[in-house]
């Protein structure tokens, strides 16, 4: 009682005293806050722009409105702006990444594989999806009606190819056939054409416009899950190994610098309440280190099919 | 004519707002649909605002160069473009069909955006390529037309909707004259029979004015007996002013004839008493002589008692003129009347008059010369009997009441059921010498006196009289305040 009456009675000075050792604590903290929330430390690297390509994937427009929420916490972090460009799948890629004098691009596995034979480019970092994976793999279908179990089937038959350049549409179905034994694809059945889409490729042996066909298991899945008809009438004969998935690459005389500090952005976004945000709103879990030993299975079935990628000049049909 | 007035301008105030009111709904009405008419506006820019971004993405489709990559970001930047204007299509409030509309423009949108990403990551087979490429020139020309369609809609709604609101601004503008027409010709219908009835009051009071100021004290200014009317009132009291003054004038007048007659009187009086007294010493001298034969003596005796009646008449007129100041007594008016009815009740019973009397105690007092009130009465009383002479009723009130100027009086009324007086005797029966009775039977001084009496102690006496049915004398007192006895 006694100690509460003194404590009333020096209440006059210890309220405003309170409310200043409060207020000084507000501001400390909320001037450690912004700093933890600004871009750590301004370095100058040796450039003030950064432009990395995107190839296109199945919606364009929905791609490019992911990639500018990241737009935004790249250029935060690492203080110098950060641009995207959309690179078209047609026509040569890697050309395109020298012309254009880009400092790296998100590239599907076999577009990496050219680009680092032909450019030397180096892998950063790839996004993981929201169900955990971070890599991808082939599929090879028919109709479960067309009575194709297995490759000795498929003579004389229709071939869906998505294209030249992809692993999924072109790579693993070549190493299937060549596993078997067979050597010349395009002699042995009896038609073969590139859809140029995965997505076309499933729909052209769905809607028997092809008898077997190929494609990336994102897509199939995808589709999957939007029509009912793919599982029920469509049969998956085999399954590639797998490969990592579009992956950050940048080029190789990157300002060390810069590209340390890009990976190490990437890697901690997870961490920062900031980084976690951009993530939920750009569709993954977050970024896994990327290196060249990811893309073994890539290279093997490069080998096995005969495709130096050192040389690789491709032209779509 | 406070009250019609006041009616009036609450009339004119309704018409204000009621017109207001009215006026405000429309202008809040034609506000809310001039909003609308700009929005629609703006939703029309917006339209044709979408038109040219996907015919921006038309003709960037039709480039070749698209596919070779240079121009995806261009694409995509019109694209983006085409949405945020579609969005903002959407996110305006609409009626059902048009959003549904929107709906389903926005879902072709989404086709067209899918016809062109498939266009764009499409890498081989120019077949396939051929038809995407098709499709979305296809799917474009779609959505434009829908745009266009929608903006046909939109501005046939927008000219309706133009039109009604000019409508409404046309019912405003009709509103609002009318309001002020109607308000200004009340306004001016209210003003003239305002003004006319005012000057109609003001004209007939001016002119009572006029006429009493020429001497017309018998004027009245005409009531019409309504009570809500102020101007009723004024008349009233008015032609109250009138009448006191009329009495006013009237007692004065009476006064001053009353003062000349003393005055007159009294040299007369004096001049005549002298040879009266001369002829009376002789008289009472040959009376006493023994020589006068005793019939001539009988003559002697006749001009002495006319001589002495003379006198007596002379004795009379100087007690009228050389009034003495009155010996005032506060005391209850009760009394006085009690002690006078008791002097004449003898008198009263031979002229068989019946005299009632209420005159209750606890009157307010009054200050009076006691004789001088009491000889008041008695002529009064001599009068009634006088008036009749086969006999009556008498009846004596007494009461407190206020008179015109607030202060408060004692009344004591006598009413008779006498033969009355003719309306010609009542301006002078106060006249000294007036008499109606045969000569000899009275010296005409007797109201004149108790007028006078009156008067000396700051009261009146008022009559009313109708012939054939008799007459109330009215004595009015000053009352005092305070107890009787108390001088």
């Amino acid at each position: 009682m006694h100690q509460h009456r003194a404590w009333q009675g020096r209440r006059s000075i210890t309220i405003p005293l309170l409310t200043v050792l409060v207020a000084a604590f507000l501001l400390a903290a909320g001037g450690c806050r912004k700093q933890k929330e600004g871009p750590p430390i301004r370095k100058t690297f040796g450039q003030q722009e950064l432009l990395i390509g995107l190839i296109p994937e199945q919606n364009i427009f929905r791609q490019r409105e992911r990639y500018m929420v990241l737009r935004k916490y790249l250029s935060d972090r690492l203080g110098i702006t950060v641009n995207f460009t959309s690179l078209s799948r047609y026509g040569n890629i890697i050309d395109r990444f020298a012309a254009e004098k880009m400092d790296g691009a998100f590239f599907g596995s076999f577009t990496y594989g050219l680009a680092r034979r032909q450019l030397g480019v180096e892998p950063i970092a790839r996004p993981v999806n929201l169900d955990g994976t971070s890599t991808y793999h082939g599929y090879l279908f028919v109709r479960k009606d067309s009575g194709i179990r297995t490759s000795r089937d498929m003579k004389g038959k229709r071939f869906a190819f998505v294209e030249y350049a992809t692993t999924a549409g072109y790579l693993f179905p070549l190493s299937y056939f060549r596993s078997d034994g067979i050597t010349d694809p395009q002699r042995f059945l009896g038609q073969s054409f590139f859809t140029g889409s995965h997505d076309a490729a499933i729909l052209a042996v769905l809607n028997r416009e092809a008898d077997i066909g190929s494609a990336k298991n994102t897509i199939y899945d995808q589709l999957a899950g939007e029509n009912p008809r793919i599982e029920q009438e469509l049969l998956i004969l085999a399954t590639s190994g797998v490969v990592p998935q579009n992956c950050l690459a940048v080029r190789k005389d990157l300002d060390p610098e810069l590209k340390a500090e890009l990976k190490r952005v990437l890697l901690d976004m997870e961490k920062d309440p900031e980084g976690a945000e951009t993530l939920r709103r750009f569709g993954a879990r977050g970024f896994v280190v990327t290196t060249d030993e990811d893309y073994t299975y890539l290279y093997t079935l490069a080998t096995q099919v005969g495709i130096d990628l050192r040389t690789y000049r491709y032209k779509n049909q | 004519m406070k009250r019609r007035i006041l009616m009036g301008f609450g009339l004119l105030l309704l018409i204000f707002l009621v017109g207001s009111v009215v006026a405000v709904l429309y202008i809040s009405r034609t506000t809310a649909s001039m909003d609308r008419l700009v929005l629609l506006h703006q939703v029309e820019i917006l339209r044709a605002d979408l038109i040219i971004h996907i015919q921006q993405v038309q003709s960037q489709l039709s480039r070749s160069k698209v596919r070779s990559g240079g121009d995806v970001d261009v694409l995509i930047a019109h694209v983006q473009e085409m949405d945020k204007v579609m969005d903002a299509c959407i996110g305006c409030h609409h009626s059902p069909e048009l959003t549904q509309g929107l709906h389903s423009m926005h879902d072709l949108s989404d086709d067209y955006k899918g016809i062109i990403s498939r266009l764009v990551t499409a890498t081989a087979n120019q077949r396939h390529i051929a038809q995407l490429e098709q499709r979305a020139q296809s799917l474009g020309q779609e959505l434009i037309g829908m745009a266009q369609g929608m903006s046909f809609t939109a501005s046939l709604r927008l000219q309706q909707k133009t039109q009604e609101t000019m409508a409404s601004i046309g019912k405003i503008k009709g509103i609002l004259i009318a309001t002020l027409l109607t308000a200004f010709l009340l306004a001016a219908v209210i003003g003239f029979v305002s003004v006319r009835g005012l000057d109609r009051r003001f004209r007939r009071l001016l002119d009572a004015t006029r006429r009493i100021a020429q001497g017309d004290l018998q004027h009245r200014v005409e009531e019409t007996g309504r009570t809500d009317d102020e101007f009723d009132e004024l008349a009233s009291a008015f032609n109250t002013m009138t009448q006191n003054l009329h009495r006013s004038q009237r007692q004065l007048l009476q006064s001053a004839k009353l003062a000349a007659i003393g005055e007159l009187a009294t040299n007369i009086a004096y001049e005549v008493n002298n040879p009266l007294t001369g002829v009376l010493g002789y008289t009472g001298l040959l009376l006493k002589a023994d020589d006068v034969p005793a019939e001539k003596k009988e003559h002697l005796r006749i001009i002495e008692r006319e001589t002495l009646r003379a006198r007596e008449i002379l004795k009379h007129l100087l007690d009228f003129s050389r009034r003495k100041p009155p010996h005032l007594v506060r005391t209850d008016i009760a009394g006085i009347i009690e002690d006078t009815i008791a002097l004449v009740r003898g008198q009263a019973k031979v002229a068989r008059v019946e005299i009632k009397t209420a005159c209750p105690a606890g009157m307010p007092v009054v200050a009076v010369d006691i004789d001088e009130m009491r000889q008041v009465f008695v002529n009064l009383i001599n009068n009634a009997f006088f008036a009749m002479p086969s006999g009556g009723t008498l009846t004596v009130r007494c009461a407190a009441e206020q008179d015109e100027a607030g202060r408060s009086v004692v009344a004591v009324s006598l009413a008779d059921t006498g033969h009355g007086i003719p309306e010609d005797h009542l301006d002078k029966i106060f006249d000294p010498f007036f008499t109606t009775r045969p000569d000899g039977e009275g010296t005409g001084l007797g109201l004149s006196v108790s007028f006078m009496i009156v008067q000396n102690h700051g009261g009146r006496i008022e009559v009313e009289s109708a012939v054939g049915r008799g007459s109330t004398f009215r004595v009015i007192l000053p009352a005092q305040g305070g107890d009787p006895g108390a001088a």
